[in-house]
């Protein structure tokens, strides 16, 4: 059965975020913050989820590598910087070692009492939002293609690795969908590369979560995403219920005109890897 | 007669790593009483919480109270003050774990079985399956299990409503007769069930005839190698409460 392999420290899983940062994610959200800005919280908050999610008592286990591909003008480049700057992919604990800085932040919070008060929380953040030029998607994916062949050549019998690419534009380096096919053709024994696609809105209109054809799609870019996207594993079918989006076997990991609640879901589900151990 | 352990041992998901093991059992022959944890993976600290759990429930019976005690002592060894930012987030998010506990009533003839979790109780005659609690079929195994946890607000039952998320049953014996407890963590449970399902009794014979920590070892590394069990820290106890036939 496809998509059940044991991740463990002998036999980890990847994960790649492919993060468009053309110059329209400068646009502003209905939250005030720009589409760049947010994404890059988001994506900060993921890596360090993912970071406790493997973190002991005695440290951190490399259950999971993880690489950020920010692309923008004609080029895709690693998003990640310091340390962290010279391969795409790195074993978890190394991320979790080389945050370009650690943030206060505040949270508001129950008090227990009814009311809400101020907690000041740590915000690693090893991502900085970036906005300029065009959508080389290509490109991006062609990237990502070669270094997750390069990683499933070096882990044959490992869960199959997992591509979350957010984008708010057409493609402006050629069409993407040959590509996108080709990249999920890579693949483990476990299975092939799963790639799931997040259209960032600030238009309003109902965001469509999911979809399990392209009826419901009006306009022939989202219908290019909706086919560039994997079908949803069962694992990750149930954990889209257990947020209270429908899936079914027919679903694609794919959300169309995703404004703040949807992005941060399309996240956390496409982050849960099956069989941690 | 005395409730008698015939085997306990337990083997890491990697036999070269013994000390990750997060399985947790005591056992107090002399009482009657068995009593097994499993800390799930995605935990701080699964192995100290499966620990304190299992020391207190070996002399309590299930309680929001002991509870409360065991998320109280483990918040005395833990010091999230001193923590990385990664291992205070890891300790926020809470350590989780099963609960499986078995207790011999001579005076009822019954044994009472309560569980919270995925561990498994099994009853058998010494060759056919009577009864297993609190799971009866291995698809069961694929829900995501009811754990408790050191953050006292997730656990089920402090929602207000009232719900007791344990699951309770008793097996009964006579003197005369021969019963065979055997308490076991999930990827043994669905193991021994998925074999019963296909009205293979192998798994069954298998498990009971264990007598020692190489045997169990043998067993699970052969059935992993096999690709028929998960990989998982593996806990077994063996007990009969009748005299041997």
């Amino acid at each position: 059965m496809s998509y059940s392999a044991e991740i463990s420290r002998t036999s980890p899983t990847a994960f790649v975020f492919l993060v468009d940062q053309s110059g329209s994610m400068q646009e502003v959200m209905e939250n005030g913050k720009s589409k760049a800005q947010f994404v890059a919280d988001v994506l900060n908050r993921t890596l360090a989820t993912l970071i406790t999610r493997c973190t002991k008592s005695e440290g951190t286990r490399d259950y999971f590598e993880v690489g950020v591909l920010g692309y923008s003008g004609a080029t895709a480049e690693n998003g990640l910087s310091g340390a962290l700057s010279s391969v795409i992919l790195h074993p978890i604990s190394r991320i979790e070692a080389h945050p370009l800085r650690v943030e206060d932040r505040t949270k508001r919070v129950d008090d227990g009492a009814g009311g809400l008060v101020n907690q000041t929380i740590k915000f690693p953040v090893w991502f900085e939002p970036k906005a300029a030029g065009g959508t080389p998607m290509c490109n991006a994916i062609t990237t990502a293609a070669e270094q997750l062949a390069a990683w499933c050549d070096a882990h044959p019998d490992c869960y199959p690795p997992t591509v979350l690419h957010v984008t708010d534009g057409e493609s402006t380096d050629g069409d993407p969908e040959a590509l996108a096919l080709q990249l999920q053709r890579i693949g483990t024994n476990d299975g092939q590369v799963l790639l799931f696609n997040l259209h960032v809105s600030v238009n309003g209109g109902d965001p469509v979560k999911f979809p399990t054809s392209d009826a419901s799609l009006g306009d022939s870019y989202a219908k290019l995403l909706f086919r560039m996207s994997s079908p949803l594993p069962p694992h990750l079918q149930k954990a889209a219920e257990e947020k209270g989006i429908r899936a079914t076997m027919e679903s694609r990991g794919f959300m169309f005109n995703a404004e703040t609640a949807e992005i941060v879901d399309f996240f956390d589900i496409g982050t849960r890897a099956a069989q941690l151990r | 007669m005395a409730l008698l352990i015939l085997f306990a041992g337990t083997v890491a998901k990697h036999t070269d790593s013994p000390e990750d093991n997060e399985d947790a059992y005591r056992t107090a022959p002399d009482r009657g009483r068995v009593v097994l944890s499993d800390g799930a993976s995605e935990s701080f600290d699964a192995r100290c919480w499966a620990n304190l759990l299992v020391d207190r429930f070996l002399d309590g019976d299930p309680s929001d109270e002991a509870i409360i005690e065991c998320a109280d002592a483990y918040a005395q060894q833990h010091d999230v003050a001193t923590m990385s930012w990664s291992k205070a987030g890891a300790f926020t998010r809470g350590s989780f774990a099963t609960m499986l506990i078995a207790q011999d009533e001579p005076e009822r003839q019954v044994v009472t079985i309560a569980a919270l979790g995925d561990s498994l109780a099994a009853w058998t005659d010494g060759s056919e399956l009577l009864h297993t609690a609190p799971y009866t079929h291995s698809d069961q195994f694929a829900d995501k299990p009811i754990l408790i946890s050191t953050r006292l607000e997730l656990n089920v039952g402090n929602d207000g409503a009232g719900s007791n998320p344990w699951s309770r049953t008793a097996w009964a014996y006579e003197d005369q007769g021969y019963r065979c407890l055997l308490c076991m963590t999930d990827a043994l449970g669905a193991w021994l069930l998925r074999h019963q399902e296909q009205g293979d009794s192998s798994a069954l014979e298998r498990l009971y005839a264990v007598r020692d920590q190489q045997e169990l070892v043998d067993l699970v590394e052969s059935e992993r190698a096999s690709g028929l069990l998960r990989r998982d820290d593996t806990t077994l106890i063996i007990a009969t409460l009748t005299h041997s036939p």
